[in-house]
């Protein structure tokens, strides 16, 4: 198959057409799945195909590594080497269910790149958010294509949030989305990451005296406090404050803020520009690497070792390096790469 | 070139809907408590020393003991699993943003 590509989505009408389409159209279908199999409390309520990847990146951000460890230190998909392909493959599957819904096999993913509005003063009101985009902010968002209208039964609403714990739950009624732009110091972040903030991270190398070609991907012990550019470009480094990745969501405040952020359609598009950033980083400065390697020993680094299970959906059979070589001819590419 | 109504579709939707069961499967049965919120270890060594430093956030809000979790990482800053993108320099500064993110969880408050 041809690749397909994934281009800015301010540039390409089209798929942002598609996509806003797409995203309706699985918040309608059903997975099967209700909200009793996961102990949510409430109503026993039907999960639609959209809201099985709200759920899954909560329970996955829930999932040690290892098992019976703490997941805030690492998990199966933040805090740890696995973050990119762990992402990648999250968008690669949400993608193919658009493809689907959409009927279209050439549909591909468009990116948001953050790095132009941080440049231009973080605006709240940046192209993005226009109307004929993503809609603004607001409790509930009331502009754009995922405005609520409490009237309208097809409205755009979420349904599956979290609890301060960090536990699956609903609202006690589907409730519009919420974004609260800006917010200071410490409830959110005033500003987007730059392109200076991008460069940091792309450019970044490991200071050591003989430093191996990944450890510039992740040092030990590969978890929220290791350095690299997985935990430069997830925002956990330099320490002193949010970068890259932590800072969009923070920005955008709202539902990006809780691990039920891809509640959110724009997470998707911050995420496949976080994906594109990791790809620009393969091509330009590390090639296809990524540590640890399968000389880490399985106690405690089972699951974040390149031949290693991503965590569920297991009969897919996806390891970080089948994911690390996922951008192809055979699959996709950028229309750019910084 | 797959055709339109081509198996590499339903292969994506049969993808999500297994990745559906796979995840109500691995939930914790119904009645099983909670784990009790856990300690933050750190290790380093130190001029030959092994040092381990245990820490645990007793948090109460309006007189309740709050189940959300505080974790404290090795650089000292405080997280919590229902701000996974934030980090705090305070604890008391996550358990305030803790209160005005969840209201709901949080009511009875003056
Ligand atoms: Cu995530």
């Amino acid at each position: 198959m041809a690749p397909v590509t994934r281009k800015n989505v301010l540039r390409d009408q089209k798929s942002l057409n598609d996509y806003v389409r797409g995203v309706g159209l699985l918040k309608q279908r059903p997975s099967g799945r209700y909200t009793s199999e996961f102990n949510i409390p409430g109503p026993m309520e039907p999960i639609s195909l959209y809201d099985i990847f709200v759920l899954w990146h909560i329970l996955t951000g829930d999932s040690a590594i290892p098992p019976g460890g703490d997941p805030m230190r690492r998990n199966q998909a933040h805090r740890g080497p696995t973050f990119l392909p762990w992402h990648r493959r999250m968008l690669n599957l949400f993608e193919a269910n658009l493809r689907f819904v959409l009927n279209d096999s050439a549909f591909a993913l468009p990116y948001w790149d953050w790095t132009a509005d941080g440049d231009s003063g973080s605006p709240f009101d940046a192209p993005v958010w226009r109307p004929g985009c993503m809609g603004g902010q607001g409790d509930p968002v009331s502009s754009g294509p995922f405005a609520f209208h409490a009237n309208d039964p097809n409205t755009f609403s979420v349904h599956i949030e979290t609890d301060a714990a960090g536990n699956p739950s609903q609202p006690d009624r589907p409730r519009g989305l919420v974004r609260d732009f800006g917010r200071s110091e410490p409830d959110g972040w005033p500003t987007l990451p730059t392109s200076g903030d991008m460069k940091a991270a792309l450019t970044y190398r490991p200071s050591g005296p003989h430093p191996k070609p990944e450890d510039g991907y992740d040092t030990l012990t590969y978890d929220v406090d290791s350095d690299g550019f997985r935990s430069r470009v997830e925002g956990w480094l330099p320490a002193s404050r949010p970068w890259m990745h932590n800072q969009v969501h923070m920005w955008v405040g709202g539902d990006m803020v809780p691990m039920s952020s891809p509640n959110d359609p724009v997470f998707y598009l911050h995420h496949c520009n976080v994906d594109r950033i990791w790809e620009a980083r393969i091509e330009r400065y590390d090639g296809r690497v990524y540590a640890p390697d399968m000389t880490a020993p399985a106690d405690p680094y089972l699951g974040i070792r390149i031949d290693d299970q991503l965590g569920p959906p297991a009969a897919a059979g996806d390891t970080p390096r089948r994911m690390l070589g996922w951008v192809s001819s055979e699959h996709y590419v950028y229309d750019t790469l910084p | 070139m797959a055709s339109a109504t081509g198996p590499e579709k339903t292969e994506a939707v049969a993808a999500t809907e297994s990745l559906g069961s796979e995840l109500a499967e691995s939930v914790r049965p119904r009645g099983e408590t909670p784990p009790a919120p856990a300690p933050s270890v750190s290790t380093a060594r130190h001029e030959g020393h092994e040092i381990m430093v245990t820490t645990t956030y007793e948090v109460v809000v309006d007189g309740r003991p709050v189940t959300a979790r505080l974790h404290v990482d090795d650089s000292g800053m405080v997280s919590s699993p229902g701000l996974p993108y934030h980090r705090f320099a305070s604890a008391l500064d996550a358990v305030r943003v803790l209160v005005s993110t969840y209201p709901g969880d949080f009511r009875g408050g003056t």
